[in-house]
């Protein structure tokens, strides 16, 4: 199979709001750092996938407003109402085709200008979720109170990884909270939904991502590094949250199994080196490490604990300090991406992983009750 | 120097229930929880989709029947920040409700804090009903506890025509 990966990253400041910037000045400052970044000129681009979201945006159809800042004026364009890092899958398919030799990959979002809570609210359906006001915050309240019933996990499990990621974060220059907390503060902060804490819940950011994505041969030709991508998979559970078993994720399990196949990774805790998932809710983490097939049902608590997946653990997760550090929104996952291109390339100025790291996997998630959700294997 | 403009946004709008929901919604006018039967998998859903969660099966919105009003507590979640503000006016809320179906609809607006979100199993149902718990049972709230429906005096086929679940 063609041999298709990134070239260059950026993404910009994370602030939980950017006074300065509209939104069109965000985007357009990513794309120009990642063009410098790359040593391109916007008409080298052949293509550009965009990510964002109408109601974050306040406008339907929100690619039509930004084509400008984005690069994308005369050029073929799509937008993902998802995550950016859904946009990045999106490239890969269509570099694969050999069509192509290259895309911009780009995503924005700043939610400060509109109101968490309603936008995720107005992602229910009107008839049996909306009217209970039911948000993000609410929703993944529901879903720990279930994973904790089922193994036994308590509130200072969930802090525990709230500790691990804040103090990952305090040592990353270019994440949004870079200071450590305690674990008797993360369960002394408000309770915002039980028994989610404010200190257990990802921070509001406003932020945009972007990376660009060339063939092997382009990269070659042009003298680039690639970081590949050795495997994609993608998967949606059922929607209304009483038809699932929500102590885990049935979505991430067939994502992971679908990345892994096509990078035929059989033993993934041995054959990648580290991780960078989105856990928006400390409790995504522990779920997640089970679902991602990186120990059994109910074991995440112990890996947290063992040490393995911290910054000198045999299999560091989030050495960026993960969302619970920034959380930008339609762009946490795709900064994902650019954090284990980072690590990849020994970029990660002042976090690097003290061993070496050549494999990693990079998670995304969308929708409420973890519906949806992305895994991609890097490499160089 | 940089300028923000403040305008909201409200666009009217009107939801086509479909025969399913329409016929779900209709049962709690009439204080029924409506289970539905799965005409291929014979499980019974409570709430129902279109079609089949787990095999896909159309429902028929003729093949239910009033399920028991009490299940177990699944899980809860006591909602304690206010995420959304202060209830708007009714006139404001009203402003939302589409032009061509104006006449009485139930002015939509989140429940104030502290109130409680529940998943119920009820009693015969496959999945899990979410809706709400208030007041005194917010400290009473346990997972595995009984659950009873509480319904509201005045029903227009709404979700909250069902005010809430109770602990019994
Ligand atoms: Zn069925």
């Amino acid at each position: 199979m063609k041999e298709v990966g990134i070239i260059a990253w950026a993404h910009s400041e994370f602030s939980p709001r950017n006074e300065g910037m509209s939104r069109n000045e965000l985007l357009y400052q990513v794309t120009k750092k990642v063009l410098e970044e790359a040593g391109m000129e916007i008409g080298q681009i052949d293509m550009v996938i965009s990510a964002s979201c109408d109601t974050v945006d306040g406008t339907s159809i929100s690619n039509a407003y930004v084509v400008d800042e984005m690069g994308a004026y005369m050029k073929e364009e799509s937008k993902v109402e998802e995550d950016g890092a859904y946009a990045l899958a999106y490239a890969y398919y269509r570099l694969l085709t050999g069509q192509y030799n290259n895309c911009l990959v780009v995503s924005h979002g700043k939610i400060s200008d509109s109101a968490p809570a309603f936008y995720t609210n107005m992602s229910c359906d009107p008839f049996l979720l909306r009217p209970l006001g039911l948000t993000g915050e609410s929703a993944a309240a529901l879903q720990a109170r279930v994973y904790a019933h089922r193994f036994g996990a308590t509130e200072e499990d969930f802090a525990a990884v709230a500790v691990k990621n804040r103090r990952l974060g305090s040592i990353n220059p270019h994440t949004q909270l870079k200071s450590p907390v305690t674990l008797e503060e993360v369960l002394a902060s408000p309770v915002v939904a039980s028994p989610l804490r404010e200190l257990t819940t990802a921070p509001v950011t406003d932020g945009a991502a972007a990376v660009i994505m060339a063939t092997g041969e382009y990269a070659r030709e042009r003298g680039k590094d690639l970081v590949r991508v050795e495997g994609i998979g993608f998967s949606q559970d059922l929607y209304y949250p009483g038809n699932k078993d929500l102590s885990t994720s049935a979505s991430a399990k067939a994502a992971a199994a679908m990345a892994y196949r096509e990078a035929q990774v059989k033993d993934p805790l041995r054959e990648l080196d580290f991780a960078e998932i989105t856990e928006q809710h400390a409790f995504y983490e522990l779920l997640l490490y089970e679902a991602l097939g990186w120990c059994g049902p109910g074991e995440g608590r112990r890996l947290l604990a063992e040490g393995v997946t911290d910054r000198e653990g045999e299999f560091p997760v989030n050495p960026s300090g993960g969302a619970l550090c920034a959380n930008p929104v339609m762009s946490a996952g795709l900064v994902r991406v650019v954090e284990c291109c980072r690590q990849l390339t020994g970029t990660a100025e002042g976090y690097q992983l003290p061993k070496p790291v050549r494999r990693a996997l990079a998670h995304a998630c969308s929708g409420l009750f973890l519906q949806s959700n992305l895994a991609i294997i890097l490499g160089i | 120097m940089s300028r923000v403009l403040d305008w909201d946004i409200t666009v009217p709008f009107r939801w086509t229930c479909g025969p399913v929901y329409g016929r779900f919604l209709g049962g709690l006018k009439e204080k029924q929880l409506l289970g539905f039967e799965c005409p291929r998998c014979q499980e019974v859903y409570c709430p129902p989709q279109d079609i089949c969660p787990r095999c896909g099966g159309d429902f028929d919105p003729e093949q239910c029947r009033p399920l028991g009003e009490e299940g177990d507590l699944v899980s809860f979640t006591v909602v304690e920040a206010n995420l959304f503000g202060p209830r708007p006016d009714d006139e404001y809320l009203r402003r939302r409700i589409h032009p061509a179906d104006l006449g009485e609809h139930p002015l939509l607006w989140p429940p104030d804090p502290p109130y409680a979100i529940v998943m119920v199993r009820l009693d015969g149902a496959a999945n899990n009903f979410l809706h709400l718990a208030r007041g005194e049972d917010l400290s009473r709230l346990q997972v595995g506890c009984r659950m009873r429906a509480v319904w509201k005096e005045e029903r227009e086929g709404f979700l909250l025509d069902l005010d809430r679940f109770t602990v019994l």
